[in-house]
């Protein structure tokens, strides 16, 4: 009180004595700005936004979309029918998919951005340190990760597959980049968009710890084995080499699928997030779409199903072959949410690719080939045949890709980019006798912005 | 032109002096501006008594001719009337010198907005100033109801319309923030509760209605200003002033509650055992049936012994509402106390004042208390310095028992054949909360007594109320150079409010919570609850601090010959903390004031009621901590423009920590600008029946607040996440840079009159409201990060008439006057983005919450088409697709609004008051009538499924459909068992229950006798007064015969005080 009385003494006779602390004050204390490193930490440790985790469907900043609208799965009949209309249109790839509906695959990705951006800003009010660089950096570091992430997740669903002549010229995503509601929030064309992402994975390479403290956090490593997938994405092999390398000489480590159970109702259930091959967690948003126990579960195709050999161990740890079709289990997170995050799996996976496109056949192979003893079993020798060409080599780095990351959110992807360089993948899926086609490079390949964002920015359409 | 009229006033004089005894003369002198010193023009001097006047030339001389034994009265406008016995003037050129009103606060009507006292002829906008003869007229301890009915533009919203906004000024602009008038206490914005200001010590009450009067106040002034003006040390001797009030009125009505009778209750519960309804209760095979309460009809029907008949009967003769009123009511008596003594010696001015109230209310166990104590002082060092150090006391107490009256707390309500009293008056049990069977038997004697009788209880609870509340403030006011002064206020507030609600060791709530959780070992005949023994008790204490300190330049100088500017710059800056705490104990001794601190309220523990384990329940306990800082700068100018015109203008703006730092940078000033008028000195408008016809004209932007807005993000943080345990947070609002204060831009145009020598006289104004950037929950592009946030989107209007009029009727020696107000009112929603329901049922659940439907007012009243009852079985119709329908969940959950009735508004749009005085000789009588037009309730009616479960019911039910052809004469449909849920939710919402709620009723009266001309003994004067309201006297427009200000609810009974005044 006494400290209130000088204070106020002083203003009258100042005018503006610590006038910007006096109309700082939180109006209600249990109401929290959040300014302190903790706090803005705790932000970034929301893992239901941050990571997709927890119970429920749509949360987190990995959509279901472009899972949903690819070729690793497909909807009995029956199930189709039951469907809310927006997810049939997803099936079907509807041009205007959305029917008015929340289209949470965008909300919920931008939800994390800002939630990044209000960490990012809140950085902007203290002074690092001596004492404090370690946590200030880290706090920095993620939240430029997770925007960085977020912008890619997006990028795969809502802007089109980059290509090095026209992503100049092609509209991208809008980047949100500050907290504030009155930011006039800019959309970029593609080359921005991604130059943005690796710019910001670059920039927090540099601030974070190298190995994640906990996996809902990142790391130097997940930087990396970021960089590398935005690099393949981008079809510039050369560097997606170089970032897989750099991830596996900080990490490599693969677990041996000979150590699990495959009778469990989800293999992964037992080990969880300490499975070695996971980065960083994040689970994919997901709404009708889901697996096993759900009535409207996804099946997977018989094809797939038959591209895993007979003594390849993820059969039965991924598969569960059932009455009226096949069903997913393979799930990282160890239950029946899809994980979407960052393993080392894919790492071994997008440096063999890169090694074999640049010629490093034999190099290629053998990465490969380190890789999958651990997901054959025991009493099996896995080798490839020597003397590959650069082409039938990559045809099976490229099959060993689809067979390890499905129902990653990678297939869609993979399409979209394998497709640019002529490899013609056309979806078909038949519903009551009809059936729908998704010819390669289709526009439809890039999902319409949201309605409820063109009526607050129409000139986006 | 002057020439002529000294003239023809020479003539008249002369005509008139004729019959003098004295001798005319010439009177001559000058007048002056008392502070500045410069002559005064066309100042109107007139002779007491007589049609004679005159107007000072540029030089400020004059020369009038007037009898010796004449006065005169000097009149300027913006200047304090002066009144001279000539003989003062006779013998050359006399000096008379007028002080400016703002100088001198007696004698003319002057306007204290908080900042400064101007004289009403300065002011451009609409004020209303209610004097303390209009304030002690009503007798109660509120100021509230003492201004309820004495003015324009104020509307008190009585009954159900009272729960959306108890008060308004000018109606209300805007929809999520609060919408109260500001209360300021002399200079300063009062924090706490108006309950707490003895409305004895108030001198009068400054209302500020339109942008002009208001703006001065900023961000906080767009629901009216209410400035009280506490009494101040006056000139002349030592004045004391006692007075007293006692009021006293009988039990109230409790019959304008609608009850099903015993005997139509007795039938009901019949028909349902008969159906099966309590199948459950008489099996009793769950827990819960062996305890949950059933009505005692079901006990004797179950229990089937031969006089069940005999005991039915018994049941349908009784009135609970005959013990309630026994029992639980007592007359009230009110009581009121005060004594102030003012004078001054020297430059030393003073007053102080000591108030007690005492009331003992309706409901047994209910009082109050209020204790008032105020002193201020003030002194003149020399015309140049003036301090002035004020201390204010009040507390005010209350305490109550376990009596809210009808005894509603019970989950199924109280039974009409309920009996809670024996013949001599001692308690009977009730077993609302549980069967007798099972408090009977469960225990085996180990447990306490279970029985929960009410009367007994009463006394069992103490709930405390204590508010204390202290002001401090101190002024200077300084001199600097002619016309110009510094003033440098600074006041603390300190208000603390501590509650504390005490079950004793033998209430029911006590002995209830330990029994439940009481473990029984029938073997070893013990019974161990790990509730410690003892009562309970809840503390909550709630303390604010607030300093605010101002510093102010007020300027004033005459320009010219005849004008005048004042003005006034200041800043102020304000800091309210407000601190609150609450706990709970359990092992509560009030003897020992002990509690018992060891209480486990981690394990879970099996209880006697329930199958499952529950923790011990931890009361009510957390603390708080808000903050609200002001910093605010502000300028008023007004600039009088010889006779005719007065301009003026005034800016404030304010920051304040809600919006941080960076906000208020980018704040835009809150303004007004205002012009008057005075027609009556016009050359076209001089008559002599014309005492004053002005015109005022305003326009500027208030400002309004809101809590839940935050420029800054605002988060909430959880100990762990979905899968660790470290600290996560949540964003609740995003942050909003741009966020600003809501504003109210207001027009108004007024008209003032006073015609026929003061005989009739009032103000006309016509406002229209701008409310623009209200805060309200709007849709965003999802791009930010959120679909939806709180922000400045929504727009309002209202517009509106204050009509007041007062007019010596007769004034003779009878006296007769009459004060007319009139309002009009009517707010409409402009813009509002976020999307509202379509879904016409989200609009009737309860009339008084906001329905943001675009063109229409805030609160409306809606309900569903009604087409009567099936006339095969009763059953209501309502209306699908046009057509007569029963499909009830259609009707009832996809009627669109537009499909829904629109009645009108909740809230009156027509009201006002007329208040006629009389008096005679020593006698005085006065009576106030009020009436409110244009706005719609809806009275409850017969709830099938309450039926079903509650045991109270509605006095509807006794026109229920029960026969073909009732149809014919009723509109209750049939009772079914089992209930309907939307049969029920449609006919309580049905367009029948909807009624006019126009109404004009006799608010009360006062008579009175004043002693004067006390030659003996020390009294000055005495007036002795009665005083009654309540009278239910009033016409409404309903054919239901329903008041709409007391709709199903207890009607206090008429009151009658007896009051004096002695003044020493």
């Amino acid at each position: 009180m006494k400290q209130m009385l000088i204070c106020l003494l002083a203003s009258l006779v100042l005018g503006a004595c610590s006038r910007n602390d006096f109309l700082n004050v939180s109006p209600n204390q249990s109401h929290i700005v959040p300014t302190t490193l903790e706090e803005l930490q705790a932000l970034l440790d929301r893992d239901q936004v941050m990571n997709g985790m927890g119970s429920g469907a749509a949360r987190g900043p990995v959509p279901h979309l472009g899972e949903a609208s690819s070729d690793d799965y497909y909807y009995l009949e029956s199930n189709f029918s039951s469907l809310r209309p927006q997810h049939q249109n997803y099936y079907l790839w509807s041009p205007n998919p959305y029917v008015g509906d929340v289209v949470y695959d965008w909300d919920r990705v931008y939800e994390a951005i800002f939630y990044a951006n209000v960490a990012l800003d809140g950085l902007k009010n203290l002074t690092r340190s001596e004492i404090n660089s370690t946590q200030f950096d880290a706090i920095m570091g993620s939240a430029l990760f997770h925007r960085a992430h977020a912008f890619y997740q997006l990028a795969q669903i809502f802007a089109p597959p980059y290509d090095k002549v026209k992503a100049e010229a092609t509209p991208g995503l809008p980047l949100r980049l500050e907290s504030d509601f009155s930011e006039r929030i800019q959309r970029v064309s593609v080359e921005d968009t991604y130059d943005r992402i690796i710019s910001d994975l670059q920039r927090a390479s540099g601030l974070l710890p190298e190995l994640p403290v906990m996996k809902n956090r990142p790391s130097k490593v997940a930087c990396n084995a970021l960089l590398a997938r935005v690099y393949l994405v981008m079809g510039d092999y050369g560097a997606a080499e170089k970032y897989a390398g750099t991830c596996l000489e900080e990490y490599a480590v693969l677990l041996d699928y000979n150590e699990l159970d495959e009778t469990l109702a989800y293999p992964f259930q037992q080990i969880n997030f300490d499975n070695p091959e996971i980065i960083m967690v994040f689970n994919m948003q997901g709404a009708s779409f889901y697996s096993i126990n759900r009535t409207l579960s996804a099946k997977v195709p018989s094809g797939l199903f038959n591209l895993y050999k007979e003594h390849d161990l993820r059969k039965e740890i991924f598969f569960n072959v059932g009455a009226n079709g096949i069903d997913f289990k393979g799930n990282y997170s160890g239950n029946t949410y899809y994980f979407a995050g960052l393993a080392i799996d894919e790492i071994y996976l997008i440096k063999a690719e890169c090694l074999v496109r640049s010629g490093k056949v034999e190099e290629g192979m053998e990465l490969l080939s380190t890789f999958l003893t651990k997901r054959c079993s025991e009493e099996y020798d896995y080798t490839y045949l020597q003397g590959l060409s650069e082409q039938e080599a990559l045809e099976i780095v490229l099959e060993e890709r689809r067979k390890q990351l499905v129902y990653r959110g990678i297939r869609w992807t993979d399409i979209r980019r394998l497709n640019q360089e002529g490899a013609m993948i056309e979806q078909r899926r038949t519903i009551n006798g009809e059936t729908y086609f998704l010819p390669a490079n289709d526009a439809r390949y890039t999902l319409p912005l949201p309605e409820k964002v063109l009526e607050f920015r129409p000139e986006w359409r | 032109m002057n020439r002529m009229k000294i003239i023809i006033s020479c003539c008249l004089l002369m005509a008139v002096g004729k019959y003098a005894r004295c001798q005319d003369i010439d009177i001559r002198a000058v007048v002056k501006d008392s502070v500045t010193n410069i002559p005064l023009a066309d100042v109107t001097i007139a002779v007491v008594g007589s049609r004679s006047s005159v107007k000072t030339e540029h030089t400020g001389r004059f020369l009038i001719v007037a009898n010796e034994r004449d006065s005169l009265r000097i009149n300027h406008i913006g200047y304090v009337e002066r009144t001279i016995a000539c003989s003062k003037l006779i013998g050359g050129d006399k000096f008379i010198l007028l002080t400016p009103s703002s100088f001198q606060i007696e004698g003319v009507e002057v306007l204290n907005t908080g900042y400064q006292k101007i004289s009403r002829d300065l002011s451009t906008g609409s004020v209303d100033v209610v004097d303390e003869e209009v304030l002690s007229r009503v007798v109660s301890p509120s100021l509230l109801d003492r201004l309820e009915n004495t003015s324009s533009g104020l509307l008190f919203n009585r009954g159900d319309a009272s729960e959306s906004d108890p008060f308004l000024i000018r109606g209300r602009s805007t929809i999520t923030a609060d919408a109260a008038p500001l209360i300021v206490l002399d200079d300063f914005p009062f924090e706490g509760s108006i309950d707490l200001i003895n409305p004895n010590d108030i001198a009068s009450v400054t209302i500020l209605k339109d942008a002009a009067a208001a703006s001065i106040w900023g961000a906080r002034a767009a629901n009216g200003v209410i400035v009280i003006t506490t009494k101040q040390g006056t000139k002349g001797k030592t004045a004391v002033t006692f007075n007293s009030t006692v009021t006293a009125s009988g039990k109230p009505d409790l019959e304008n509650v609608s009850l099903m009778n015993s005997s139509e209750m007795v039938e009901w519960e019949r028909f349902l055992y008969q159906s099966g309804r309590f199948d459950g209760a008489k099996n009793a095979l769950t827990i819960a049936d062996r305890w949950s309460p059933i009505p005692e009809v079901i006990e004797i029907l179950i229990a089937d012994q031969s006089d069940k008949e005999k005991r039915l009967e018994e049941l349908k003769q009784r009135n609970v509402l005959q013990d309630i009123e026994r029992a639980f009511y007592r007359q009230r008596l009110d009581q009121q106390y005060n004594l102030g003594i003012n004078g001054n010696s020297g430059g030393y001015n003073y007053a102080l004042n000591t108030g007690y109230d005492r009331s003992l209310s309706n409901l047994v166990a209910e009082s109050s208390e209020r204790i008032s104590i105020r002193m201020q002082n003030s002194y003149r060092f020399n015309k140049k310095a003036n301090i002035s150090l004020g201390v204010l006391f009040n507390e005010r107490a209350q305490e109550n028992g376990r009596n809210n009256g009808l005894l509603t707390d019970f989950g199924d309500g109280l039974s009409p054949y309920a009996k809670l009293i024996d013949e001599r008056g001692n308690g009977l049990p009730y077993y609302g909360f549980y069967r007798q069977g099972f408090v009977d038997t469960v225990g085996r004697g180990l447990l306490q007594d279970w029985d929960f009788i009410p009367v007994d209880e009463i006394n069992r609870h103490t709930d405390k109320m204590r508010d204390r509340d202290v002001i401090v403030n101190s002024g200077l006011n300084v001199g600097i150079m002619k016309g110009l002064t510094v003033d440098v206020k600074y006041q603390f507030q300190g208000n603390w409010v501590k509650t504390s609600l005490a079950r004793g060791e033998d209430s029911f709530e006590a002995r209830n919570i330990s029994n439940m959780f009481s473990q029984i070992d029938y073997g070893q005949q013990r019974a161990q609850s790990p509730i410690p023994t003892g009562g309970t008790i809840q503390f909550s204490d709630v303390q604010m601090h607030s300093h605010q300190g101002r510093a102010q330049l007020n300027f004033e100088t005459a320009v010219g010959k005849d004008s005048r500017l004042n003005a006034l710059l200041g800043y102020e800056i304000r800091s309210k903390v407000t601190k609150g705490h609450s706990s709970f104990h359990y092992g509560y001794n009030e003897r020992y004031s002990a509690i018992n601190a060891n209480v486990d309220m981690f394990n879970r523990y099996p209880t006697l009621l329930h199958n499952y384990e529950m923790l011990v329940p931890q009361g009510n306990n957390f603390i708080s901590k808000m903050t609200d800082n002001f910093i605010s700068y502000f300028a008023n100018a007004s600039y009088a423009l010889g006779k005719r015109f007065v301009f003026s203008g005034s800016a404030r703006k304010d920051e304040a920590n809600l919006f941080g730092v960076e906000t208020n940078m980018k704040g835009t000033p809150l303004w007004s600008l205002g012009a008057v008028w005075n027609l009556a000195e016009e050359p076209f408008l001089q008559r002599d029946w014309i005492s004053r016809v002005s015109l005022r004209a305003s326009y500027g932007a208030n400002g309004n607040i809101s809590r839940i807005a935050s420029a800054q993000t605002r988060a909430a943080i959880y100990a762990g996440g979905q899968t660790h345990s470290n600290m996560t947070a949540i964003i609740q609002r995003p942050p909003n840079r741009d966020l600003k204060w809501e504003k109210v831009k207001m027009m108004n145009l007024g008209l003032d009159f006073s015609l026929f020598d003061h005989r009739l006289s009032g103000s006309v104004d016509y406002y229209v409201k701008d409310a623009v950037d209200l805060l309200a929950e709007t849709p965003t592009d999802p791009t930010m990060g959120f679909s939806s946030i709180y922000t400045n989107t929504a727009n309002m209007q209202v517009k509106g008439l204050d009509l007041s009029i007062q007019s010596k009727n007769i004034a003779r020696e009878l006296l007769w006057e009459t004060n007319f107000f009139y309002s009009f009112s009517r707010n409409q929603l402009k813009r509002y983005l976020m999307e509202a329901s379509n879904i016409g049922r989200s609009y009737v659940i309860n009339l008084n919450t906001i329905s943001p439907i675009i063109g229409q007012p805030l609160y409306g009243a809606y309900s569903f088409h009604w087409a009567g009852l099936d006339a095969q079985d009763g059953a209501p119709l309502g209306i699908v697709d046009g057509m007569e329908s029963r499909d009830y969940t259609a009707i009832y959950n996809g009627t669109l609004l537009s499909d829904m009735n629109y009645h009108g508004p909740t809230q009156p749009v027509h009201y006002g008051a007329i208040r006629n005085t009389f008096s005679w000789r020593n006698i005085s009588l006065s009576f106030n009538v009020s009436y409110k037009f244009g706005y719609y309730f809806r009275t409850p009616t017969v709830y099938n499924a309450g039926l079903m479960y509650g045991w109270q019911g509605h006095g509807d039910y006794a026109l229920r459909w029960q026969k073909p052809g009732d149809e014919n004469h009723t509109y209750v449909p049939s009772m079914i068992y089992p209930a309907v849920a939307n049969r029920d939710n449609f006919y309580r919402y049905a367009s029948v229950h909807i009624h006019r709620a126009d109404n004009i009723r006799l608010e009360d009266i006062n008579v009175g006798y004043t002693f004067t001309n006390l030659q003996k003994g020390p009294l000055h004067s005495l007036k002795l007064f009665l005083y009654c309201r309540d009278l239910h006297i009033h016409w409404s427009k309903n054919d239901k015969g329903v008041d709409p200000f007391f709709n199903n609810v207890v009607k206090p009974a008429p009151s009658l005080s007896f009051g004096i005044v002695a003044n020493l």
